[in-house]
C-alpha cells in the first residue's frame, strides 16, 4: 500500500464473490411468478442485474426507483432484507459473497441474481388449460375477423401456439448465450411485466417478419371446417 | 298484492339493482394497476363475476379462496369492506343496490363490478414521444439481432409503425366490446384478469395483422430503409 491519498480512496472495499449465475432461466412455478408480479419484489430484480450488491446499496437503488413511480414507497433496509429473504426462498436471488471493507473486521453480505435473464414460461398449450385458452382465442378471433360460419380448429390453434412458444424459448436461449452485454441489457432493464410483454412483441413481430407464412398457418386454423 | 297462506320460503330476500355494468372496460391508469397489484384486491374481481353480492357473501367467498392459496390470508368482513372501498375509488367496483331481507327494516349494500370483462393494459406508451423512441430503438436492435440484420433499422420508422399499430389495437378493443354478444361474454368472464389480458393481447396482435397486412409490410420497410441510405 502506498500512502498516496487518491489510490487509497479508490479502493475502500473488495468484493469476494463465490457464485456464478445461470445465463437464462425460465420460471414456471406459480409462487415465484406471483412474487415477480409484486411491485416491491420485482423492483429488486432489475436493480441486481449489473453486479452483486449489499443491502445498503440495494435499498438506496430501490428508494431511488420508488421516488420515480407510483407503485411503491421508499423502504428501510430492514424491509429490503425481508424482501431479499423471500426472493432467496424462491431462488431468484442468492447471497453470493462478502464485501470486505478495508480496515474493518466485519464484512457485508452481497446479494446476486441467480440468472442473468429471467423469463416467464408460457402456458402449456397442449394441456387442458391450453385448450381453454385456444377456445377463447378462437371465439374472439371469430368475432374480430367476422368469420361467422367458420369452425376454427382448437387443436390446430393449440399446436400453433405451442410451436410459437417453443421457438421463442429457443430464440431467447440463443440470445442469452450469444448476445453481448449491451444487447442483454435491452431485455433486462425494466419491470417484470413490461419486459415479458416487450419480449413477446419482439419475438412475435420478429418471427412474422422473418416467416410471413406463420400468419397463414393461423388463418388456416381459424378457417378449418 | 295477493296474500297466500303459505309463506314464500324460497324468497327470503330481494335484490334491488340500480346499475348496468359495461361489457368491457380497459384499465390503463397507474393507480388502478397499483390497486390490482395487491392480490387481496385482485381476487375480489373474479368473486364478483356472478353478480351483485353483499359484503358478507364476498367475505365468505374470499376466505374460501384463502384456504387454497399461499398468497391470500383469511380476512374479516371489515377488511373486505375496506378493499371494496378501494376498488370503488378506482372505478372497478360499484355499490350497485340494496338487498332487502323480508321482514327486516335494514337493507344490505350490494357490490358489483363496473364491467363484465376487464382488461389490464400496461402502460400506455406515447410512441412518437421520447419514451416511444427509447422502446423503438430497443425493439429495432433486438429484432435486428434476432434476424441477423446487419443494418441498424430506422427508429423513427418503428415509432411510426407502433403508433399506427396502437391505433389499430384501440380500434380492435372498441370493436370487441361492441361486437361480442353478452351471453358469449360469459365464457370469457370465467377466467382471471391476467389470463384474460394475455388472451386479449394475442387477439389484438393477430387480428390486426391478419386484417391489415400492410402493417407488417410497413415494419419490414423500417429494416430496409437504412440499407438504401448507407
Amino acid at each position: 500500500m502506498t500512502n498516496s491519498e487518491t489510490s487509497y480512496q479508490q479502493k475502500k472495499y473488495q468484493d469476494i464473490v463465490d457464485y456464478i449465475p445461470e445465463v437464462f432461466r425460465v420460471i414456471s412455478d406459480e409462487k415465484t411468478l406471483k412474487i415477480l408480479e409484486d411491485h416491491n419484489y420485482n423492483k429488486i430484480i432489475p436493480i441486481l442485474r449489473k453486479r452483486p450488491m449489499t443491502i445498503q446499496e440495494i435499498t438506496e437503488a430501490f428508494n431511488e426507483e420508488a421516488k420515480k413511480c407510483y407503485w411503491t414507497e421508499p423502504k428501510q433496509p430492514k424491509t429490503i432484507y425481508r424482501y431479499l429473504r423471500v426472493l432467496e426462498d424462491v431462488g431468484l436471488v442468492v447471497p453470493a459473497g462478502r464485501r470486505v471493507v478495508m480496515g474493518k473486521t466485519a464484512t457485508e453480505k452481497l446479494y446476486m441474481r441467480t440468472a442473468r435473464i429471467f423469463q416467464r414460461k408460457d402456458i402449456e398449450w397442449t394441456s387442458e388449460q391450453g385448450e381453454q385458452w385456444a377456445k377463447r382465442f378462437a371465439m374472439l378471433m371469430g368475432f374480430m375477423l367476422d368469420s361467422s360460419g367458420q369452425e376454427p380448429s382448437v387443436t390446430c390453434i393449440q399446436e400453433f401456439f405451442e410451436k410459437r412458444s417453443k421457438a421463442k424459448m429457443v430464440a431467447l436461449e440463443r440470445l442469452a448465450k450469444t448476445a453481448s452485454d449491451d444487447i442483454l441489457e435491452l431485455i433486462n432493464e425494466g419491470e417484470w411485466e413490461e419486459l415479458v410483454h416487450f419480449v413477446d412483441w419482439v419475438f412475435i413481430f420478429g418471427s412474422l417478419m422473418n416467416q410471413p407464412k406463420i400468419l397463414e398457418q393461423l388463418r388456416d386454423c381459424l378457417k378449418k371446417p | 298484492m295477493t296474500k297466500t297462506g303459505t309463506p314464500q320460503q324460497h324468497k327470503k330476500y330481494q335484490d334491488i339493482i340500480d346499475f348496468k355494468p359495461a361489457i368491457l372496460k380497459v384499465l390503463s391508469d397507474d393507480k388502478t394497476h397499483k390497486v390490482l397489484a395487491n392480490p387481496n384486491h385482485e381476487v375480489i374481481i373474479p368473486i364478483l363475476r356472478k353478480g351483485p353480492m353483499t359484503v358478507q357473501e364476498i367475505t365468505k367467498a374470499f376466505n374460501e379462496i384463502s384456504k387454497k392459496s399461499d398468497v391470500i390470508e383469511e380476512k374479516s368482513d371489515k377488511t373486505i369492506y375496506r378493499y371494496l372501498k378501494t376498488l370503488e375509488e378506482v372505478g372497478v367496483v360499484v355499490a350497485a343496490g340494496q338487498r332487502v331481507v323480508m321482514g327486516k327494516t335494514a337493507t344490505e349494500k350490494l357490490y358489483m363490478r363496473t364491467a363484465r370483462v376487464f382488461e389490464i393494459r400496461f402502460k400506455y406508451i406515447d410512441w412518437m414521444g421520447e419514451e416511444g423512441n427509447e422502446w423503438a430503438e430497443r425493439f429495432g436492435t433486438l429484432v435486428g439481432y434476432m434476424l441477423n440484420i446487419d443494418q441498424i433499422p430506422s427508429v423513427k420508422c418503428i415509432q411510426e409503425f407502433f403508433a399506427k399499430w396502437n391505433k389499430a389495437r384501440f380500434a380492435a378493443t372498441e370493436k370487441l366490446a361492441s361486437i361480442v354478444p353478452e351471453d358469449e361474454m360469459e365464457i370469457i368472464t370465467t377466467s382471471d384478469l391476467r389470463e384474460l389480458t394475455e388472451t386479449f393481447a394475442r387477439v389484438y396482435i393477430f387480428s390486426t395483422l391478419i386484417d391489415q397486412p400492410e402493417l407488417l409490410e410497413q415494419l419490414h420497410q423500417c429494416f430496409k430503409e437504412r440499407k438504401n441510405v448507407k
